[in-house]
């Protein structure tokens, strides 16, 4: 017997496995956008936990200024020597910070995410 | 198939031994993405789908699913995550492998593959991750299971037309 005779690649093959490619890719569909993202205002006195609402959070005290809009922060002004934290610019995904360390204001994006690491060996 | 009906306990044996080993070699080849292997340790499994009957392939992947994490460590979530994962698995390429006149063994593969990746992700998502990150890297581990599968599916073509050849038989 022929040995390329045994299992041959049929056409339905390839249906089979572009089908299997495309549901794989077709699980992006359930991917949540945003929804549960916070941003958490740390200042040495307090943590104020808001929302990605369009709006200015004035620190008179650190003397730094920050904004929310269109869904991102970012500093807008701090009167830091370094103005690291207005260099940073728009933080909006899950993790991302911006901090003046001088003036001990940082803002950070917080999302509701469990450690992958943690059982992914 | 015949010159091996008398030999089955022999053949799980011999399936379920190299799919321990590779599935111990496997573990020491670090991917960059975690939890993700190549799938090899499926390969006998697959092998097992076409020349053993469904019950002896699924006894072959228990005792893979059940050893590879004794011998390789974190028993309790390698044996969680990949018990139910692996005889899914090892449950659609068999079903496949009776389509063989339709199919042949690189559908069984890439099956194999996405239905042990789906099953891992639906397992760990009820076990032990909380979280919409489960969903967001779906669609990567599917599609590269996918084509893992797919891998596994050539290699295992190739073995059994070797097969075939030794034997000289229609399987």
């Amino acid at each position: 017997m022929k040995s390329d005779r045994v299992h041959p690649v049929r056409l339905l093959d390839w249906a089979v496995i572009a089908a299997l490619l495309i549901i794989s890719a077709a699980t992006v569909l359930f991917v949540p956008t945003g929804g549960e993202r916070r941003l958490l205002l740390l200042s040495p006195g307090e943590t104020r936990t808001v929302g990605f609402e369009d709006a200015v959070y004035p620190f008179p005290e650190e003397g730094v200024i920050i904004e929310v809009k269109d869904g991102r922060a970012r500093f807008i002004e701090a009167d830091c020597p370094d103005q690291v934290c207005v260099k940073t610019g728009w933080v909006s995904s899950c993790g991302q910070a911006a901090i003046c360390a001088p003036n001990r204001v940082a803002v950070v994006v917080s999302c509701e995410e469990a450690a992958i690491d943690a059982i992914a060996e | 198939m015949t010159p091996l009906r008398n030999n089955r306990a022999a053949l799980v044996g011999v399936l379920a031994g190299t799919a321990c080993a590779l599935g111990i070699a496997e573990h020491l080849v670090a991917l960059p993405v975690p939890g993700v292997r190549l799938g090899l340790a499926n390969l006998p499994v697959l092998v097992g789908a076409y020349i053993l009957p469904p019950s002896a392939t699924l006894l072959v992947a228990f005792m893979k699913a059940l050893l590879v994490p004794l011998l390789t460590g974190n028993i309790v979530i390698k044996l969680a995550l990949g018990l139910p994962a692996t005889m899914a698995a090892a449950i659609v390429m068999v079903m496949t492998a009776k389509l063989s006149r339709i199919l042949s063994p690189l559908s069984a593969g890439a099956a194999g593959g996405f239905t042990h990746m789906a099953v891992q992700l639906v397992t760990a998502g009820a076990l032990f991750v909380q979280s919409r990150a489960i969903v967001a890297i779906a669609p990567w581990f599917l599609s590269i299971a996918t084509l893992t599968g797919l891998v596994t599916g050539f290699c295992s073509l190739m073995l059994l037309r070797a097969y075939a050849k030794v034997y000289d038989t229609e399987s």
